[in-house]
Order: C-alpha cells, then sequence, then structure tokens
C-alpha cells in the first residue's frame, strides 16, 4: 500500500474512534479499534498497558460529563503515527473522580499521538488542558500569572489608526500603500459588510486602492470619534471625496460625496494591525451615486 | 516523507536546541515569522509575535537556567510537523512572579508547529501539563482526584 493511503486510513482508524467509540461510548468500536495490548503513556510519562483503565475512563467521563464531546479540529500523519489536535467540551452532571457534580461546563484544547499498525490503536500519548479543567470546574481558582506578552499599547494603536487614515487622505500614491505595508500584518483580515464582504490580506487590500483612488481622487477621511480598549481600536470616520471615475458602475457624475464608516481594528501585542471589522454607509453612496432613489420618509 | 517535511523537522530540533534550550533568540529571526501567533491553553492562552516568544525565551531561561526540552517524537505531514516534548528544570531564579524554590519540575506536551512558505514557524497550538509545576510552585493547590486516563 501506498505511503499517503496508510496515513489516511490510520487517520480514519482514529478519527471513528474519537467520534464513534469516545463520544457516543460505545465499547465496541474500542475492542475494534485497538489491540489488545495498547499502551498509553499518561501525562507523567507512566504507561499502562491494556484496555480496561481506557475503558474505565470513557465510563468516568460520561459518568461526569454525559454531554462530553471531542471535536477533532486537525490532523497528521506520518509512518505509522497520527497526530490529533482536539477541542473538548462538556458539563459536570455526574461524579468526577470524587469531585460530585458543579453543573459547570467546560470547553478545552488536547492533543493526541497513536501509533496505528495493520488497523489497530497499539500506543497512544495524551496531553489536554488539565489546568483549564481544574479552573473551570471551579476546583481551584483562576490563575492569574504574569505573562509573556506585554499589555497593550492603546496611544501607540491609535496613533497607527490616525496613520492610517491620515494615509488614505494623501493625494502621494505611494503613501497609502507603504502605510498599510508598514502597519498591518500580512494576514490582515477585513470583515465588511454586504457590498465588499471578506478582503484577505495586506496584499488584497493594498491591491484595491487604485480603483477607489481613481474614482475619487480628492478623497479624505476625517476621524470624528476614536477610542481604544484591550487590543482593540474602534473608529468612525467621515469620508468626502468628488466623484470623478466609474465607482459600482455609475460613470463619473462630478457630485460632491460624504459618507460615513465605522471599523474595529484588533492589533496584535506586536502593536500591528492584524483584523478590520467595517461598515461603511453603502446606501448613502449608491443615493448619492444615483444608483438607488431615496426613501420616503427617509431622513438627513 | 517529502524535502519540506524533512526540513521542518530540522527546524523543530533546531528551535527546541538553539532557542529554548540554548536561548539563543537571535535564531528566533530564522526560524519564526515575526507575526507568529501561539495558541495555548488556559495558561497562556495567546502570545502574537516573535518578539514576546524572545522574551518569554529569556524569562524561561532566567527562571530555570538548566531547564531543556527534548523532542520525544514528531508527526509531519505537509507544512505541519506536531511534535511530543518533555522538559526537566530546576527553579533557581524568579518565575512569574514566584522567588527560587530550587525545586525540580518536569513535564510533558504536545504541540503542532505550522511553517509558512519561507518555511518559518508562523503558528503553534500547544498543551502543556504544567499542573506540577505550578503546584511545585505554589501557585496551584495540590488536589488529588481518582485515578483514570484518556486513551
Amino acid at each position: 500500500m501506498n505511503p499517503m493511503n496508510v496515513r489516511e486510513q490510520n487517520k480514519a482508524i482514529v478519527r471513528r474512534a474519537i467520534e464513534a467509540g469516545w463520544n457516543p461510548a460505545n465499547l465496541a468500536v474500542i475492542d475494534e479499534l485497538y489491540a489488545a495490548g495498547f499502551i498509553f503513556h499518561q501525562e507523567s510519562g507512566e504507561a499502562v498497558r491494556g484496555l480496561d483503565f481506557f475503558k474505565t475512563w470513557i465510563a468516568t467521563i460520561h459518568g461526569a460529563f454525559p454531554d462530553i464531546r471531542y471535536q477533532i479540529e486537525a490532523m497528521y500523519a506520518e509512518g505509522d503515527k497520527v497526530a490529533t489536535r482536539y477541542t473538548v467540551r462538556g458539563t459536570h452532571q455526574g461524579d468526577f473522580r470524587g469531585l460530585p457534580a458543579t453543573g459547570r461546563s467546560f470547553d478545552l484544547s488536547g492533543h493526541l499521538i497513536h501509533r496505528v499498525v495493520d488497523g489497530k490503536k497499539t500506543e497512544g500519548w495524551g496531553i489536554w488542558d488539565t489546568l483549564g479543567l481544574m479552573i473551570q470546574l471551579g476546583v481551584i481558582p483562576p490563575v492569574r500569572l504574569g505573562s509573556g506578552a506585554p499589555p497593550p499599547d492603546t496611544a501607540a494603536n491609535i496613533a497607527a489608526t490616525r496613520r492610517l487614515f491620515e494615509a488614505l487622505s494623501s493625494r502621494d500614491p505611494e503613501v497609502l500603500p507603504t502605510a498599510i505595508d508598514e502597519l498591518m500584518i500580512p494576514e490582515f483580515v477585513t470583515h465588511g459588510d454586504a457590498l465588499f464582504p471578506l478582503v484577505y490580506g495586506r496584499d488584497a487590500l493594498r491591491q484595491a486602492i487604485p480603483r477607489f483612488k481613481a474614482a475619487f481622487p480628492d478623497a479624505t477621511a476625517t476621524i470624528q470619534r476614536i477610542f481604544a480598549e484591550g487590543h482593540k481600536v474602534m473608529v468612525h470616520v467621515q469620508v468626502s471625496g468628488t466623484h470623478d471615475g466609474e465607482w459600482m458602475g455609475v460613470p463619473t457624475t462630478g457630485r460632491r460625496m460624504n459618507w460615513t464608516a465605522s471599523s474595529i481594528i484588533r492589533f496584535n501585542s506586536a502593536g500591528k494591525m492584524a483584523e478590520r471589522w467595517v461598515i461603511e454607509d453603502e446606501i448613502g453612496v449608491l443615493q448619492q451615486l444615483g444608483r438607488i432613489p431615496r426613501f420616503q420618509g427617509q431622513g438627513g | 516523507m517529502t524535502s519540506v517535511e524533512e526540513r521542518n523537522k530540522a527546524r523543530i530540533v533546531r528551535f527546541y536546541d538553539e532557542i529554548i534550550n540554548q536561548g539563543n533568540v537571535a535564531a528566533v529571526d530564522e526560524l519564526m515569522a515575526p507575526d507568529f501567533v501561539h495558541y495555548g491553553e488556559t495558561l497562556f492562552p495567546r502570545i502574537e509575535g516573535s518578539a514576546a516568544i524572545k522574551a518569554g525565551v529569556l524569562g524561561v531561561i532566567n527562571a530555570y537556567p538548566d531547564g531543556r526540552t527534548v523532542v520525544e517524537d514528531m508527526v509531519a505531514e505537509g507544512d505541519t510537523v506536531v511534535c511530543l516534548l518533555s522538559w526537566r528544570g530546576t527553579h533557581q531564579g524568579p518565575f512569574m512572579g514566584i522567588p527560587p524554590t530550587g525545586k525540580v519540575s518536569a513535564w510533558r506536551g504536545i504541540s503542532t508547529y505550522r511553517f509558512n512558505a519561507e518555511g518559518k514557524i508562523i503558528e503553534r497550538w500547544a498543551n502543556m501539563d504544567v499542573m506540577g509545576q505550578l503546584q511545585d510552585l505554589g501557585v496551584v493547590p495540590v488536589i488529588q482526584l481518582g485515578g483514570g486516563q484518556e486513551g
């Protein structure tokens, strides 16, 4: 059998064990997919052999968390090994290793590595967020430690946002692309609205500039409100410009246009823009372009 | 095993030997993308940027100068390497606000590393069994629950 097929078949066995064995507590599936001499290397490094301990574990977690669900997030395979990254959720409705039901729910991450030989799991290694489990069940208080990440510099993030909108207003064609490159991570994602729903990547954003600048060569964006909390900046801008080129299918009208846009910009801990959610007054734009009529009783 | 998978595994070994074990943070720029993101668990849920990694590595080395991570096993497929790790070190400097205790702690972990097109580490999902270490430090109370383990 070619190695690619072995990889996929081994992944399918681990997936079936989790989805058809662990989640519904189906011990027949466990017997089918695990070798009788299965060895599990516990988090301590200590190994246990055989399936009894594992079947007891399945009974324990389903007794404590009847709705427990492991969700596979990613699988990778090489040779006879399969690595699985998962999340697991459940509600504490029964005794868990001596801990009476708390009614609390948990949501955690974990990793597994298995060896699969001739269609059966023969060996396993597992690490999951037991600290998180204990905290989310309320067994131990939340751990507040100085993390390696520096606190957000809200003043710097506001300054970066101001620079972006000043660059948008510049007539120099180099200013905005340079600002985008310097301010944003390459994987910058824009979450927009109905007309411009999603833009992936800094480059795609940069490539869209010439079309906008051709339509509104004198466009300016004036910040009317700006504030920051945590890693996010909220900014409300007034955009003005003369419609001097095709835009949304409408040829040049020469009209002076005004509209507003609100953005939430998320910065990473290095102070780079990572993500933006934006809502723009597209209806106002389309009405000023004469593309759609004004509505009866409309304000303004 | 493709050449990319081999290269990525070699870079994981270098990451742990040179950066984590020897504290050569200059190698961070060579092996990691500046916009690297760590998705962890409760203790360090999210770390963004390779600069934060440099600071973290130096902090751990200061606290555990003899700390060593051993890459026990690796599973590589495509742009991703998953590694099984074990760590052991002696608490000889302040760590997360706790003065040195002289205690030897150890943990095991499994982490997924994704490489970008340039062959630099861009993302990591990490699980580390640090309960014992935090109990050694007195940060977390010692809890004894009945046996059992996932498989």
